[in-house]
């Protein structure tokens, strides 16, 4: 169980445009849009939040099997923070980290 | 930070820092840097033509200070229509330059600009105006025979020639629409329609001009002036085949177009003056 968090980077500003948004790195230069899904991952991480926690708002809101929208959102969010977009907070699992 | 090269791989201009300020530099010809008071100042190079310094300094040059003190430049050529600016952006080689050259030697149209295009705020309240630039319309020779106006042009480069316009805008302008220009061999003739969303926001920012680039502050003011577009301006894709026989039915589109607003959206064409 992935207890990872991710959360907007604080270089990333967001303006919707007819519900539709961009996203900017203010610290790159680079804009990426999302499209109405991608949109929802980003409200859902207004807040830290785990993969499990995007995938089921994705799941309410767009109709789609939370198992399947898991693999989906990991690489979603993996683009995002590739591109300085979001930030990925790597938790402690107590129940795999002990011990170690 | 940047630089920018021609299809043969040769360097046009570079931007970044010297001393901590922000600069643009034209090899060959010019650099560009702020004094300690924040004036844009210009150095020219030793083997540098006067023509070649001042196609720099009211071109792409002012168009960069202008986005450093907060504006909004784009690459995109200006034509005005009954005393409204008309943009036309997109790539490099999308006919930006061609086609407002084509409008601006026939009926009811005035050059604005031709490379750069700055945008600022109106003194009406929410609106935005396009300023008038000093340049020439920049063609090939084949694209200054198409619009039919080799009689007026000088040389400049082996590639491009000066075409000095007939007529030209003197003062700000009130923004009336944009166009974003691209070729489409699928095409049988232009083709009009209306942008919105992100695609709308991408293909202006895309077209963006900037001598600021690592300065955070800069990038959100110019997302800001996209959305102010976004929210008062109708920007619209137009595709054509990559003919020159397609200019006059491209302009017959773009007039249409233009009416149609006019007609629609008085409030967009009234004369606002004394406000």
């Amino acid at each position: 169980m992935r207890l990872d968090t991710y959360q907007r980077s604080p270089d990333a500003i967001a303006r919707a445009f007819d519900g539709e948004m961009v996203l900017l790195n203010v610290a790159t230069g680079d804009y990426f849009a999302l499209n109405e899904t991608g949109t929802t991952v980003w409200e859902a991480i207004g807040a830290p939040a785990t993969v499990d926690d995007v995938a089921s708002r994705i799941s309410q809101r767009h109709d789609v099997d939370v198992s399947q929208a898991k693999g989906d959102v990991l690489d979603f969010l993996s683009e995002l923070q590739n591109r300085g977009l979001v930030c990925r907070v790597a938790s402690p699992n107590p129940l795999t980290d002990q011990g170690k | 930070l940047a630089e920018r090269r021609d299809d043969n791989g040769a360097l046009l201009f570079r931007i970044g820092r010297i001393r901590g300020r922000p600069s643009a530099e034209w090899p060959n010809v010019a650099t560009l840097t702020f004094d300690a008071k924040s004036r844009a100042r210009y150095v020219a190079s030793a083997d540098a033509s006067q023509e070649q310094i001042t196609s720099v300094k009211q071109g792409l040059g002012r168009a960069m200070v202008h986005q450093a003190r907060g504006g909004l430049s784009l690459h995109g050529a200006t034509v005005a229509w009954k005393g409204h600016a008309v943009v036309f952006v997109g790539a490099s080689g999308a006919g930006k330059s061609t086609l407002a050259a084509y409008l601006c030697a026939r009926d009811a149209f005035l050059f604005v600009a031709d490379d750069s295009t700055m945008f600022a705020r109106s003194s009406r309240p929410g609106a935005l105006e396009v300023l008038p630039s000093r340049e020439a319309h920049s063609l090939t020779r084949a694209a200054a025979r198409a619009v039919d106006a080799p009689a007026r042009t000088a040389g400049r480069g082996k590639d491009k020639i000066d075409v000095r316009p007939r007529r030209r805008a003197t003062r700000p302008l009130p923004l009336a629409a944009i166009f974003v220009l691209r070729f489409d061999a699928r095409l049988r003739g232009p083709r009009v329609r209306r942008l919105s969303g992100t695609s709308l926001a991408l293909r202006l920012m895309q077209q963006s001009i900037r001598l600021v680039l690592d300065e955070g502050r800069s990038l959100r003011t110019e997302l800001e002036w996209i959305e102010r577009i976004a929210s008062t301006t109708p920007v619209y894709e137009l595709a054509r085949p990559k003919q020159f026989g397609q200019l006059d039915g491209t302009r017959a589109l773009v007039t249409e177009k233009m009416a149609a607003r006019a007609s629609t959206r008085t409030d967009a064409f009234a004369n606002h003056s004394g406000k």
